[in-house]
């Protein structure tokens, strides 16, 4: 296992000194798939953008392959992270290929046919590609997040940060998504996931970081995390973790 | 693509109906065979010295209007966004107007430009500055209306203080955009600055393809904006200074040309760029030649008529786009 990205005590603060992420610091190695889970407003956003270097932290570091996220090429960067943002907007009416294609923009190799052929591995390989041709604003939600996942597929890169990728899918779906970043991972990428859905991060996930109040509450496997205790003080939730089936039983809610 | 190969055959077609058209009957084709045998003749110097300059601007304001259309809507991912909506065009008027009445321009040739210039990169820092503020269409249009009156009454408001007593008289006819009685050193001072304003707004079509994706993404994407802003800005700003410094203010082209692309061809931010150069050269060419036959008492201005076919469109596209939000 290969240390991909590091974070040391990185902290951040929005415009009006709300602090966002203080001294948070988190490790993701090859061939790992980290969640990071918390409840709304716990900073969760803000630290995905510190590690795909859309924001520069107030304090600490953000290290990719040993080297600070700033000091890397923004092209450089995008080859290494690809990055799925939470409710990705489209501005024009392109269709799913074009959208998908933008993936390659920094390989510049779009128009070729080994490009081509890696677009549509991409599409194959998330399960649409009847949609290629469809016009990606026609799509319901749902779609479109497993079109930007399919772009972020066809960059190939060494390391997936996705914000929320199940948010707006069904259940099945759901899973399938899932299943498809865990085998990312298995193939040596490094996948980094920002989720609600506690089951989902207690099966597929091999480390947690439990946030609360922009800090870290609690970091380590499923089981170490998702605690009776942890679960009722952040989320005010009577909750359980049914460690054999890997499911979150939620008794009550406390709050 | 399907239809982008059309504007490829207008445009050379619409070239030579333009250098046909004029006052004086001449036949185009002796006047090109007499430039290409080197003989003299009246027809040649017509050709040569009105109407060749005419042509060209036609393709030169043409081109470096819906270029800058196009890059400014990817930039601001709006598709109702133009020079000219924006007030960048009314602004850098403005700042032309003051160089020209006042005598600034005659210290030297690039005076003119480089003034027109200057105040189409004021209008879109300014605007720039505003849409971080004020989200969405309706605040991009507001202050594309502010910045449009405020130029255009400042333009009054100088030209009240011109040495020249005809001065108000003169500029409103130039304000309102032509490329009638230009000649060649009109060409010459407008090609450096559209060359230079295109070549970089080419080198950014791949940054305003991954901004159809919005800021973060096309930062994620290795595209972050702020590297490619300026060069976007000084792009627009280049190639709207030299327009405004030759032709005045012929509003629309960079708003219409983009949306007949999207239309006919392809949404692709990049290519749109690429194909707003040959057409709106076509839609000016084409605007141009219309003017010339119109049985008017005096030639109507090449502005007023993308005006009057510019506005309607813009109406309809404004209903089409709150339809749909």
């Amino acid at each position: 296992m290969t240390v991909l990205l590091q974070a040391n005590d990185v902290s951040l603060s929005s415009r009006d000194g709300k602090r966002l992420v203080e001294q948070v610091s988190l490790t993701l190695n090859t061939g790992e798939v980290v969640g990071v889970i918390g409840p709304n407003g716990a900073g969760k956003s803000s630290l995905i953008k510190l590690l795909t270097g859309l924001r520069k932290p107030d304090s600490g570091t953000v290290l990719l392959d040993g080297v600070e996220l700033g000091l890397h090429d923004p092209t450089q960067r995008a080859r290494r992270i690809g990055y799925v943002e939470q409710r990705p907007h489209l501005y024009w009416p392109l269709t799913v290929m074009q959208v998908v294609a933008l993936a390659r923009l920094v390989h510049g190799d779009a128009d070729t046919p080994a490009g081509h052929a890696i677009l549509d591995e991409a599409l194959h390989t998330v399960g649409i590609r009847y949609l290629a041709q469809r016009q990606f604003l026609q799509l319901s939600e749902g779609e479109k997040l497993l079109v930007n996942l399919a772009r972020i597929l066809a960059a190939q890169p060494g390391l997936i940060i996705a914000d929320e990728p199940t948010a707006a899918l069904d259940p099945a779906r759901q899973l399938e998504v899932m299943q498809l970043l865990h085998q990312q991972a298995r193939n040596g990428a490094g996948v980094l996931l920002v989720l609600h859905e506690l089951t989902l991060a207690a099966r597929y996930c091999d480390r947690l970081l439990l946030m609360q109040n922009a800090r870290v509450f609690a970091e380590g496997t499923a089981s170490e995390v998702l605690t009776r205790d942890n679960l009722r003080s952040v989320y005010q939730l009577d909750a359980q973790l049914d460690w054999p089936t890997r499911t979150v039983i939620i008794d009550t809610a406390t709050g | 693509m399907k239809y982008a190969w059309l504007i490829l055959i207008l445009l050379p077609i619409l070239a030579l109906v333009e250098l046909a058209s004029g006052p004086a009957h001449i036949n185009v084709m002796h006047a090109i065979a007499d430039l290409v045998q080197n003989r003299d003749s009246v027809e040649r110097i017509i050709v040569l010295e009105v109407r060749l300059p005419r042509t060209l601007l036609a393709i030169l304001c043409g081109a470096a209007l819906a270029i800058s259309g196009a890059a400014l809507q990817g930039l601001l991912r709006n598709p109702l966004a133009s020079p000219d909506l924006l007030g960048i065009s009314q602004t850098s008027a403005l700042m032309a107007v003051i160089a020209l009445y006042f005598g600034f321009s005659l210290q030297a040739w690039f005076v003119l430009p480089l003034a027109a210039l200057g105040g189409a990169t004021l209008a879109v820092l300014v605007l720039l500055r505003l849409t971080r503020d004020l989200n969405g269409t309706e605040g991009l249009i507001l202050a594309g209306i502010a910045l449009t009156a405020l130029a255009g009454s400042l333009t009054t408001f100088t030209l009240t203080f011109a040495p020249n007593p005809y001065a108000l008289q003169d500029a409103y006819f130039w304000l309102l955009g032509s490329i009638g009685n230009r000649s060649g050193d009109d060409v010459w001072l407008a090609l450096p600055f559209m060359l230079a304003g295109t070549a970089l707004l080419l080198s950014c079509s791949r940054c305003l393809d991954a901004l159809s994706l919005g800021e973060d993404t096309a930062s994620a994407l290795g595209f972050p904006l702020p590297r490619y802003r300026w060069r976007l800005i000084v792009g627009v700003a280049c190639n709207i200074g030299a327009a405004v410094a030759v032709s005045g203010s012929i509003g629309f082209v960079g708003l219409m040309v983009p949306h007949i692309l999207r239309s006919l061809c392809t949404a692709e931010p990049s290519r749109v760029l690429r194909w707003s150069i040959p057409g709106g050269a076509v839609l000016v060419l084409l605007a141009d030649v219309i003017v010339q036959h119109l049985p008017a008492n005096e030639e109507l201005p090449l502005g007023v008529l993308t005006a009057l076919l510019g506005g309607p469109f813009f109406l309809l596209l404004l209903l089409r786009h709150r339809s749909r939000a």
